[in-house]
């Protein structure tokens, strides 16, 4: 039993390095728990003061939910709501600086699956705490707002902001749809060709928008071969369109392909050309995104 | 030559095995269309065949598959020729296509035009000129620095090729690091891939695989004498120097060619004459000829299992020539070894 109190501080030590998210229980309050979309369970203070964004898509809903003032790092591709620029940037949402996070002193940092895992676990190993959301559709975004709406102590304004946005979704969904199914591909990139299949956020905007995705038998963000374009024949293409690089069109290059001229979408010139920053970012603008893909599929 | 090897009756089965590889290429895919009909559209343009068959199909046949399967044989070819007269030339079993540096500048301008985004500016070849002009630029670099007065010793030009190679790769990787949103392409590119390929890159690499391979085929002779060491070579009667430079220059040109279309595909261009000299011995008159022929059918096959394996996800054919290239290679290998 001589060992006991080497087992205890053993305990003693590993629980307060498992507990990577814990803060300081600040003036004798008991500090909440929010167990994230990865499964940690993240303490968070009772007056969250100091954000750091890791990912524009949480930038756009921060600010939606009225956070704004409380954002002082976000990273190079968090551009919008405008003005949010004057923010300072620690990076890009892969390649940030996690020492920069760090001397910002936040009390919350926002992150998503995408950020890259072992500069969020040196974070958190630094005491900081992370919240990573996962963000595959639009229901997610509705959860992903509601949840920053509680820990920014926004809450009303984040219920309010998803009612709003759910009636919207509504009134697009009601819409009389065309005959027949749409089949649909959305098109991130096209040498190789980059779609977007299942368990994708723009999959599930064109299930939404009342279309079929024709790559929903892959997973995640497929490339895939010209041939299956052509032989499943989709009705309509979407691509979007980078701001960052204006030179690419991506729509040219399709419409001008050889290979895909007997693609229906093509013959019928039914590509529609979406604003990257809306379509690509599972923010708070995403009914924009769905009215968007509404209006094409059932053109 | 094994004198047990029939040389033409070899090259004939070879390329009866090329031609099913690319009839099972051309027949085979993501969308069921049976092989009469595929027959029936490939000899469509020749023969007065009854039209049976969608405008769609025609397009997967004639403009997806067959431009593909063409083109990966082409690729094959080159690479593979071009690894066996790099061998030869170096003495030096390690040698490949890509062993002077070529593919890490052809991957540096490749990524500059993927990443900044110019590629519209220079229509759809931009990544192909551009990887084709840095490729061509390195090899220039390498020889340069590699040159004492006229000649160019074999291990400067080994070790300044390593150098270079890093150098290319250092900004490849520094373009991948900033590019953000377009990594994705970059790294496809850089795994190497023929999706997407129409004719007009089957056009474009063409002329390269006939003049280069013409070009190796006329140097049997003095690849065979440098076998025995550069100085042996000189007293046969060869200027070895001038060889070298035609070597390096035919070389560069065809594996450039190749690799702007296709990006990097390792291993095709190692092991494909290491193979054919195991089983048909070095001399270059057996070695060059099937080498093109068996790289040509093992990046066809490579190329059908690229797009079959993950059905309907296209994999990174670098992948499949390095995942099946190497445990075949070392069982070879070994299998040699325990005869020797």
């Amino acid at each position: 039993m001589k060992y006991l109190p080497l087992l205890f501080g053993g305990f003693l030590i590993l629980s307060i390095l498992l507990a990577g998210c814990t803060q300081e229980i600040t003036q004798g309050k008991e500090p909440r728990t929010f167990t994230d979309d990865t499964g940690v369970a993240c303490r968070i203070p009772d007056h969250v003061e100091r954000v750091v964004s890791l990912a524009p898509s949480e930038t756009e809903i921060c600010c939606a939910v009225g956070g704004c003032d409380l954002v002082v790092g976000r990273t190079d591709y968090c551009t919008y709501p405008s003005g949010i620029e004057r923010v300072q940037t620690v990076g890009g949402p892969r390649t940030f600086s996690v020492e920069s996070v760090i001397g910002l002193s936040p009390d919350l940092v926002l992150a998503t699956t995408v950020t890259d895992t072992t500069r969020i676990q040196e974070l958190r190993s630094a005491g900081v705490t992370v919240v990573v959301f996962k963000l595959e559709n639009v229901d997610d975004i509705y959860r992903n707002i509601q949840s920053l709406g509680i820990l920014l102590g926004t809450r009303e304004t984040a219920d309010e902001l998803v009612s709003t946005l759910k009636t919207r979704q509504d009134e697009i969904q009601r819409r009389p749809g065309g005959s027949g199914p749409v089949k649909v591909l959305y098109i991130l990139w096209d040498e190789p060709l980059r779609v977007a299949a299942n368990h994708t956020f723009q999959d599930d905007l064109i299930t939404l928008a009342g279309g079929v995705n024709i790559v929903g038998d892959a997973d995640g963000y497929a490339t895939i071969s010209e041939e299956t374009v052509v032989s499943r024949a989709p009705d309509v293409i979407i691509v979007s369109r980078e701001h960052t690089a204006g030179l690419v069109r991506i729509t040219d290059r399709l419409l001008s392909k050889q290979t895909l001229a007997e693609v229906p979408a093509i013959k019928n010139h039914r590509v529609c050309e979406m604003d990257a920053d809306l379509v690509n970012r599972p923010g708070p603008r995403v009914i924009e995104a769905l009215e968007m893909f509404s209006l094409c599929i059932h053109a | 030559m094994h004198p047990r090897l029939n040389l033409p009756l070899t090259i004939v089965v070879l390329c009866l095995i090329l031609a099913l590889a690319m009839l099972l290429g051309v027949s085979i895919g993501e969308s069921d269309i049976p092989f009469s009909r595929t027959m029936a559209i490939i000899g469509s343009p020749l023969f007065p065949v009854a039209h049976d068959w969608t405008p769609a199909e025609e397009s997967i046949i004639l403009f997806i598959r067959l431009p593909r399967v063409l083109l990966a044989a082409l690729v094959g070819a080159s690479l593979a020729i071009c690894g066996a007269v790099l061998q030869s030339l170096f003495r030096n079993p390690m040698a490949d296509p890509f062993l002077l540096g070529i593919s890490n500048g052809a991957a540096l301008g490749a990524s500059l035009v993927l990443v900044t985004g110019l590629a519209v500016g220079s229509g759809i070849f931009g990544v192909p000129v551009a990887a084709f002009a840095f490729g061509l630029l390195t090899i220039i670099i390498v020889y340069e620095l590699a040159r004492v007065g006229n000649r160019v010793p074999v291990t400067s030009l080994l070790l300044c090729g390593i150098a270079v190679a890093a150098f290319m790769s250092a900004g490849t990787s520094f373009l991948l690091f900033v590019s953000g949103e377009n990594l994705h392409q970059v790294v496809f590119w850089l795994l190497g891939g023929i999706a997407g390929r129409g004719w007009e890159y089957v056009g474009l690499l063409l002329p390269f695989v006939i003049g280069g391979s013409v070009f190796f085929f006329s140097l049997t002779r003095p690849l065979n004498a440098l076998m025995f060491g550069e100085e042996s070579a000189q007293y046969l009667g060869i200027d070895v120097e001038r060889l070298k430079k035609l070597i390096l220059v035919a070389i560069s040109l065809v594996t450039g060619a190749a690799v702007s279309v296709s990006g990097i595909i390792g291993f095709v261009g190692l092991i494909t004459p290491h193979m054919v000299r195991l089983w048909a011995g070095p001399n270059h008159r057996a070695l060059l000829p099937l080498s093109f022929l068996v790289g040509a059918i093992l990046l066809v096959l490579a190329d059908l299992t690229s797009r079959l394996i993950l059905a309907p996800n296209e994999l990174p054919i670098g992948i499949i020539t390095a995942l099946c290239g190497a445990p075949f290679f070392a069982y070879l290998l070994r299998r040699r070894n325990r005869e020797a």
